[in-house]
């Protein structure tokens, strides 16, 4: 698997690890590693789209980095990782009505195929608690609006690009704002366990709230 | 304990144009999106810390130009490096200063960035995710504002009681007038980027932009490193030099966001950027491979 796998030294304290589009889940598989086997010391890892950045405080060498890569299990397609999330709301967002003329479907289909599938977060960043879903139905792409908003609240539920998203925290925003949800995705005076609700690898169903 | 004190250790009365409280950063947390923050001249925040027995760190205050004024309600030893002194006390130097004493930093035409540090074990404000560092973007830390209390970590003050000042000699201070080109290494998406434009990217003098700040340093040449490739968003580090379409670099600082859109053609190692960002708007600043 490490071999086809592109490992290029990032700053003095990283190596980022790129992927070609087929082979995404492989990252996936070197987090998991990560996590589970102690014979690598590593400060932190940063997943993004096709790659993967790991920093140290002091740098592995690349034929080190290869031998631990080497050892790494590969998970099966179907096996779940993370875990499953919930996330109930209310579809009362600004841009509903506009989404769905864009998209060409009615507010209802637009909910309806928001709510089928079980995404994944994919990665995280932009804002602390901010997660890329993967999953998104091809129906309900939609490029982010020419001028973002100055101000998304947190909780805001939106769509951008091939993404599905939940703004954390408040603040300028781009993507299509469908609806809002009161769960608390970032809980900054929490312990540090509970403060991000989702992690990279995690799993998201859209439900309605009560 | 001077946390449950009522008196606290100083008030801030100005803030000036920029000042936040930062230690080294809050490191572990890219994977959810949370910028590592901390003080962008971390070499001169560790001396102002040194000056008054602190360890590295220990939460400093870090100030932009002139205008932070602040009163202290206590005997303590105060510190500051970095930019600009006070008209109290000289940069790179420490010295106790008594309750209903104030500390009005001057701004300096060399530099940009001050830091304050105080004894017993720096600046008392909550720690969020690990770290005191303020990140403004995300609100995340404690926010300064006129008014605001700010207590030492630690009730014994008044450590160097037969001492006068102490301070750090000039060889061993920081020097933000050296110029010489800042060192490139290879960034992951070079090879987007053709060999004149790397050429370019070492062969031009950049003036830093005005529109710099602590999420990241902008700069404006007369041949710019234009292009039209698109990339999947990828993790960026400070010190990272990304190229948007415009051709004008930015390197990524602490408060940028953890995950950039465009290409990085290029890294600068981390002794360079904190040089760097003590740079007033209009320097010319350039690179070697």
């Amino acid at each position: 698997m490490s071999h086809s796998l592109r490992l290029f030294p990032y700053g003095q304290y990283g190596w980022m690890l790129q992927v070609t589009e087929n082979d995404k889940t492989s990252l996936d598989d070197v987090v998991n590693h990560l996590e589970s086997d102690d014979s690598i010391d590593f400060v932190e890892w940063v997943i993004a789209y096709d790659s993967l950045l790991i920093l140290f405080s002091e740098r592995p060498t690349e034929l080190a980095l290869r031998e631990f890569l080497a050892k790494c299990p590969k998970l099966k397609a179907d096996e779940p990782r993370g875990r499953l999330i919930e996330i109930p709301l209310s579809y009362d967002g600004p841009d509903l009505e506009g989404f769905s003329r864009a998209v060409g479907l009615s507010p209802e289909e637009v909910k309806a195929r928001h709510q089928a599938p079980v995404y994944s977060v994919r990665f995280m960043g932009f804002a602390p608690g901010f997660a890329y879903l993967d999953g998104l139905d091809p129906s309900l792409h939609l490029p982010r609006r020419s001028s973002p908003r100055a101000r998304m609240s947190a909780g805001a539920v939106a769509i951008g690009g091939a993404h599905a998203g939940v703004y954390s925290v408040p603040s300028p925003g781009g993507w299509h704002w469908l609806g809002n949800t009161d769960y608390p995705l970032f809980n900054p005076t929490a312990d540090a366990e509970g403060c991000f609700v989702l992690s990279p690898g995690d799993r998201v169903k859209f439900i309605d709230s009560i | 304990m001077s946390a449950n004190s009522p008196l606290p250790t100083a008030t801030i009365l100005r803030t000036g144009p920029s000042l936040s409280v930062q230690d080294l950063g809050r490191h572990g947390w890219r994977r959810y999106g949370v910028a590592p923050a901390g003080a962008l001249d971390f070499l001169s925040a560790r001396l102002a810390n040194d000056l008054v027995g602190n360890s590295p760190e220990s939460a400093v205050l870090e100030a932009a130009m002139a205008g932070t004024v602040i009163e202290f309600h206590q005997a303590a030893w105060v510190a500051i490096a970095g930019a600009s002194g006070a008209s109290e006390l000289p940069s790179w130097s420490a010295k106790r200063f008594s309750s209903g004493d104030k500390l009005h930093l001057t701004g300096s035409s060399s530099a940009t960035w001050t830091y304050v540090a105080i004894e017993g074990g720096g600046w008392d404000v909550p720690t969020v995710l690990g770290s005191r560092s303020y990140h403004s973007r995300s609100d995340l830390g404690f926010a300064l504002k006129e008014g605001s209390e700010l207590h030492s970590s630690h009730s014994q003050l008044d450590i160097y009681q037969n001492i006068s000042r102490r301070y750090i000699p000039p060889e061993e201070r920081v020097n933000f007038a050296s110029s010489t080109p800042l060192s490139l290494s290879l960034g992951p998406h070079h090879e987007l980027f053709t060999e004149e434009q790397k050429m370019a990217l070492a062969g031009q003098k950049w003036r830093l932009s005005p529109l710099s700040d602590r999420t990241g340093y902008r700069f404006l040449g007369e041949t710019p490193l234009s292009h039209d490739h698109s990339i999947m968003s990828c993790p960026v580090i400070v010190g990272s030099i990304q190229i948007p379409s415009d051709g004008q670099p930015i390197v990524t600082l602490n408060d940028g966001p953890t995950l950039g859109g465009y290409p990085v053609i290029a890294t600068l190692d981390m002794n360079d950027v904190a040089w760097l960002v003590q740079q007033h708007p209009q320097t010319q600043i350039s690179f070697q491979w």
